[in-house]
C-alpha cells in the first residue's frame, strides 16, 4: 500500500458495468456512488477506517472496480491534475471535425 | 482484401461466446478482477482514466468499406461518435460499457473483425508498411505472410502467457515504413539466390528503455519462418524476466545476454524444431497470395491531373502519390486537421470514407502507423471527385509528411498511464504553424508526441521527439532530436532541461528556426542537417540565457 | 483439491519429504531440491516416481533423466508465469515423454485448453471448478490454428 499523503480525501473508482468514473457520497444516511465529485463525501484521514469496509464491500459485490483515495484542499478542491481531469471528465472539443 | 474461412469464422465466434460467459462470470461475482483481468485483456479492453476502451483489431492495417462502415455504426451505437486510430493500425473506441462489449464484438465479427489480442502478454498485431502490394519498390507483398503469421500467433497455446507483450512487425521492401527496428520481432522480406526469405532482427522497442533492434539472421528461407519465430519466442518465453515489468519484455534480454549469446540459444532450440509445419504453411501462403491480390487495374497514361483549382493543386501535390499501376494514385486520408486530435475520425466521418473506397477505391482502405488512413487503389481520372467528398468533411488537409502531420498518443487526457497532456501539444503545435505554405518551407518533419515513458507516441523515433512529464504536479516537456522510424532507425537525443507547458511551443519554434538557418539548401531535410551541425547550435539557442 | 486426469485414471501419487517415507511399490513424488540431494538413492527403488517442478525452476536438473520419471508435475506460482507451457511442449514434442505431466498450483480454468494443447495430461484443480473442467473437456480442438503434438 502507497503511503498516504495528506488530510483530506474522497473515495473514487470506476463503475464495474459501464466503466463510469464515481465517488463516494452519502445520500440519506447511506454511502452510494455517484459521477459527480461535487457531492462527494469529504473523508478525514482519521475517518478512512469508517468507510474502508463499505468500500471494499462494494468492490466485492461487483459494483465498482479500483477504488482509491483521491486526495483534496480542506475547500474540497482536487490537488493532482491526473484526478482534476478525471474528476472534470473529458475536455477536448472533438466534434470540431467539420 | 482477405475474406475469412471457415475456421476464422468459427474461431472469432467461438471467442465472442466465450468472452461473454466471462463477462457473465465477472459481473456475478464469480471471477474476481484479479482474474478477469488477462482476459479482458486479450480481448483487448482496457480500464482507461475515464471509462473502459477497447481497442479493435485491424490485421496489418486493411480494412474494408464494409467494416469501416460497421466501425462508424458501432460507435454511435455503444460509444460517442468517434474512434483513434493507433500507431500499430488499431482503432480504440474510448467509452464503451463492458455490458455491452460482447455485443459490439459480436457485431464485429459479422464484419469479420474482432479485438483479439490487442492488449495482453499475447503476441499483438502484425503490422506492416501500408503501401503493401502498390508500390514499386517492393521485393514481395508482405501482407500474405503478415496473414500467415497472424494465425500462427493467435490463441498459440504455448505463447499466450509471455513475461510481457510482444509486437510483430513486417516490410516487404527495403524501405521502412513500418518500423520494424523498433519492435520486438522485425521482418524484413529478401531475396537471396532468386529465394524468397527474411532477414529477422529481435530486441527493439520504445518505451523507458528504448532499443534499436538487432539482426539474428541474415536469412532465413520462407518455409521456415514460423519455426524459426517459435524458436525466438520459446526462448522468449523460458529466460524474459518476470520480476519487474519494466524489464520484462525482449529488448532487455536481447540487450543483457548480447545479441550472439541469444542468438546461439535461439538456433539450438530451432535446430529441433526446424522442420515443423504449424499450420500447414505451404498450402496457406499459396492461398493467401490469391487472396491478397490487388484489383484488376487497367493501367493509364498518366496524365496531367492538376486543375485550376489551387486547393486541389496543393492537396494533390502532398497527399497523392503513384500506385504502381499507371493511371492510379494511393490517396492519403490526413487524420491531422487543425484542432483535432491526431488520429481521431467522427462516425460521420467514417461513414463518408466507406462511401468514397467503395466507389473509387475497391472498397479498400488502409491504416497507416502514423495515425493516418488511405485509399489504396484510385483512378487518376476520380482524384477530383475524391478530394471534393474528402474536403467537405474535413479530411483533405494537405499535410502529409509536414509538420502538422504529428504523431500523438492520447495522454493524459485520456489514457491511466499518462504523466503529462499530450493532444492539447499536438494542437496546439499545428495551430502555431497552421500555415501550409509554411509548412512545406520546412519541408519533411517528423514530430512524434508521447504522455509517458511508455512512449505510445513513438516520441523516441521522432525527428523532433516530445515526451511529457509531471514535474512536481506540473507538466514538462523533454525534448528529444534526430528519431527516426525509416530504415537504419535511429533514437533521438535528448536536447536538455524540459519545457514548461508555456514554453514548449516556443521551444518548438526556435529549433526550426534554427534548422531553417543552419540547413544549407532548401531541400536538405532536418535530419540531414542535425547530422552535419549535430545538437550544439539547437541546444545554444534553447538554453542560452537571455 | 482434486486431480483429473486426462485419461480418466485416479492418482495414486503421495508427495514425500523423506527418504524413509518410501514404501515400496508406492507412487510418490517430491520437489527439485529432493531430487537434487537424494537422487542415487531415488534411483534405485522400485517405485513409481514423480518430481513437482515450481514455475520458476529450470528444467535442465531432469531432462537428463526424463524417463526416469512417471510423472511431472509443474506448479504454477502465477496463472501469469507462461514458462511450464514451453517446458511441457519440449518434454512432450522434442523428448517424446510420454508419462503424466501435470499442472498445480495457480491456474485458472480459462487456461485449460491451452494447457491440453501443450501436452499437459493431469490437473490439480479445486473441487468447485470440476464443472467448469469437465465442459472443457468435452471440447473438441478443431477451432484451433496451431497443430501441436496434442491436439489430436
Amino acid at each position: 500500500m502507497k503511503k498516504l499523503k495528506g488530510d483530506y480525501f474522497i473515495y473514487s473508482a470506476n463503475r464495474l458495468k459501464d466503466g463510469k468514473v464515481v465517488f463516494l457520497c452519502i445520500r440519506e444516511r447511506k454511502t452510494i456512488w455517484n459521477e459527480s465529485s461535487k457531492n462527494a463525501l469529504k473523508i478525514k484521514r482519521n475517518e478512512i477506517e469508517l468507510y474502508e469496509n463499505q468500500v471494499n464491500s462494494d468492490e466485492r459485490n461487483c459494483i465498482i472496480i479500483g477504488p482509491y483515495l483521491v486526495e483534496i484542499k480542506e475547500n474540497g478542491e482536487i490537488i493532482k491534475l491526473r484526478e482534476k481531469i478525471r474528476s472534470n471528465g473529458l475536455n477536448i472539443n472533438y466534434k470540431e471535425n467539420v | 482484401m482477405y475474406k475469412y474461412t471457415e475456421l476464422d469464422k468459427k474461431i472469432v465466434t467461438n471467442r465472442v461466446e466465450q468472452f461473454r460467459d466471462q463477462v457473465n462470470r465477472r459481473i456475478s461475482g464469480e471471477l474476481s478482477e484479479d482474474e478477469f483481468k488477462p482476459l479482458r485483456l486479450m480481448n483487448g479492453l482496457y480500464l482507461q482514466l475515464h471509462a473502459y476502451m477497447l481497442r479493435v483489431a485491424i490485421p496489418y492495417g486493411e480494412l474494408s468499406s464494409e467494416q469501416m462502415y460497421k466501425l462508424a455504426e458501432i460507435s454511435d451505437k455503444y460509444d460517442r461518435g468517434y474512434g483513434h486510430f493507433t500507431t500499430r493500425q488499431n482503432i480504440q473506441l474510448n467509452w464503451p460499457k463492458l455490458i455491452d462489449v460482447p455485443n459490439i464484438l459480436k457485431e464485429l465479427a459479422e464484419v469479420e473483425m474482432h479485438a483479439i489480442q490487442t492488449s495482453g502478454n499475447c503476441i499483438r498485431n502484425i503490422t506492416t508498411d501500408h503501401l503493401a502490394g502498390i508500390t514499386e519498390d517492393e521485393i514481395e507483398d508482405p501482407r500474405p505472410w503478415c496473414e500467415l503469421i497472424r494465425k500462427w500467433s493467435t490463441f498459440h497455446p504455448e505463447f499466450t502467457f509471455l513475461p510481457r507483450k510482444f509486437k510483430i512487425a513486417i516490410t516487404g521492401s527495403l524501405k521502412d515504413r513500418a518500423a520494424i527496428e523498433v519492435h520486438d520481432i522485425g521482418l524484413r522480406i529478401i531475396k537471396l539466390n532468386r529465394e524468397i526469405g527474411f532477414e529477422v532482427f529481435v530486441g527493439g522497442g520504445q518505451g523507458r528503455s528504448p532499443f534499436i533492434a538487432k539482426k539474428i539472421k541474415e536469412f532465413v528461407k520462407k518455409e521456415n519462418i514460423l519455426s524459426y519465430l517459435e524458436a525466438i519466442l520459446r526462448a522468449y518465453n523460458e529466460l524474459g524476466r518476470r520480476d519487474n515489468i519494466y524489464k520484462a519484455r525482449i529488448k532487455i534480454l536481447v540487450n543483457e545476454l548480447g545479441i550472439l549469446s541469444f542468438k546461439k540459444i535461439v538456433e539450438e532450440e530451432w535446430k529441433k524444431i526446424k522442420n515443423k509445419d504449424f499450420i500447414n504453411a505451404k498450402k496457406e501462403i499459396d492461398e493467401l497470395k490469391k487472396a491478397f491480390k490487388i484489383p484488376n487495374l487497367k493501367s493509364n497514361i498518366n496524365k496531367n491531373v492538376s486543375e485550376k483549382n489551387k486547393e486541389f493543386n496543393t492537396w494533390l501535390n502532398q497527399n497523392t502519390q503513384k500506385h504502381k499501376i499507371s493511371g492510379y494514385s494511393i490517396v492519403f486520408i490526413s487524420l491531422k486537421p487543425l484542432k483535432v486530435p491526431p488520429g481521431d475520425i467522427s462516425s460521420d466521418q467514417m461513414k463518408v470514407v466507406s462511401k468514397v473506397a467503395k466507389e473509387f477505391s475497391f472498397s479498400e482502405i488502409r491504416v497507416t502507423h502514423e495515425q493516418n488512413l488511405i485509399l489504396p487503389h484510385v483512378n487518376n481520372d476520380d482524384l477530383s471527385k475524391v478530394w471534393n467528398i474528402l474536403n467537405k468533411i474535413n479530411l483533405a488537409t494537405p499535410n502529409i509528411g509536414l509538420l502538422s502531420d504529428s504523431i500523438c498518443c492520447p495522454g493524459l487526457d485520456y489514457c491511466a498511464l499518462a504523466t503529462a497532456r499530450s493532444i492539447p501539444i499536438a494542437q496546439r503545435v499545428s495551430n502555431y504553424f497552421n500555415s501550409i505554405e509554411k509548412q512545406k518551407i520546412i519541408g519533411e518533419m517528423k514530430i512524434k508526441i508521447s504522455g509517458c515513458i511508455n512512449a505510445c507516441g513513438h516520441h523516441h523515433v521522432g525527428n523532433i521527439g516530445i515526451l511529457g512529464l509531471d514535474r512536481n504536479g506540473e507538466e514538462f516537456y523533454q525534448i528529444t532530436l534526430g528519431g527516426s522510424a525509416k530504415e537504419n532507425s535511429k533514437i533521438g537525443e535528448i536536447i536538455g532541461p524540459s519545457f514548461s507547458s508555456e514554453k514548449i511551443i516556443e521551444a518548438i519554434d526556435t529549433i526550426i528556426k534554427v534548422y531553417l538557418i543552419q540547413r544549407t539548401h532548401k531541400k536538405e531535410t532536418f535530419l540531414e542537417t542535425l547530422e552535419l551541425t549535430g545538437l550544439k547550435p539547437f541546444k545554444d539557442a534553447l538554453y542560452d540565457n537571455h | 483439491m482434486i486431480i483429473i486426469n486426462k485419461d480418466s485414471s485416479e492418482d495414486k501419487f503421495v508427495q514425500i519429504h523423506n527418504i524413509s517415507e518410501i514404501k515400496e511399490n508406492n507412487s510418490i513424488f517430491f520437489d527439485l531440491d529432493f531430487w537434487k540431494n537424494n537422487k542415487k538413492d531415488l534411483i534405485k527403488k522400485d517405485c513409481d516416481l514423480g518430481i513437482k517442478i515450481s514455475s520458476d525452476e529450470p528444467i535442465n536438473e531432469i531432462v537428463e533423466n526424463l524417463e526416469i520419471f512417471k510423472l511431472i508435475n509443474f506448479n504454477f506460482l502465477s496463472f501469469k508465469d507462461g514458462r511450464p507451457f514451453s517446458y511441457a511442449r519440449k518434454i512432450r514434442e522434442n523428448l517424446k515423454y510420454e508419462n503424466k505431466i501435470r499442472a498445480s498450483g495457480n491456474i485458472l480454468p480459462d487456461q485449460y485448453i491451452f494447457l491440453l494443447r501443450c501436452g499437459f495430461d493431469s490437473f490439480e484443480i479445486k473441487k468447485n471448478q470440476i464443472k467448469t473442467w469437465e465442459n472443457i473437456l468435452k471440447n473438441n480442438f478443431e477451432s484451433y490454428y496451431q497443430f501441436t503434438e496434442s491436439n489430436t
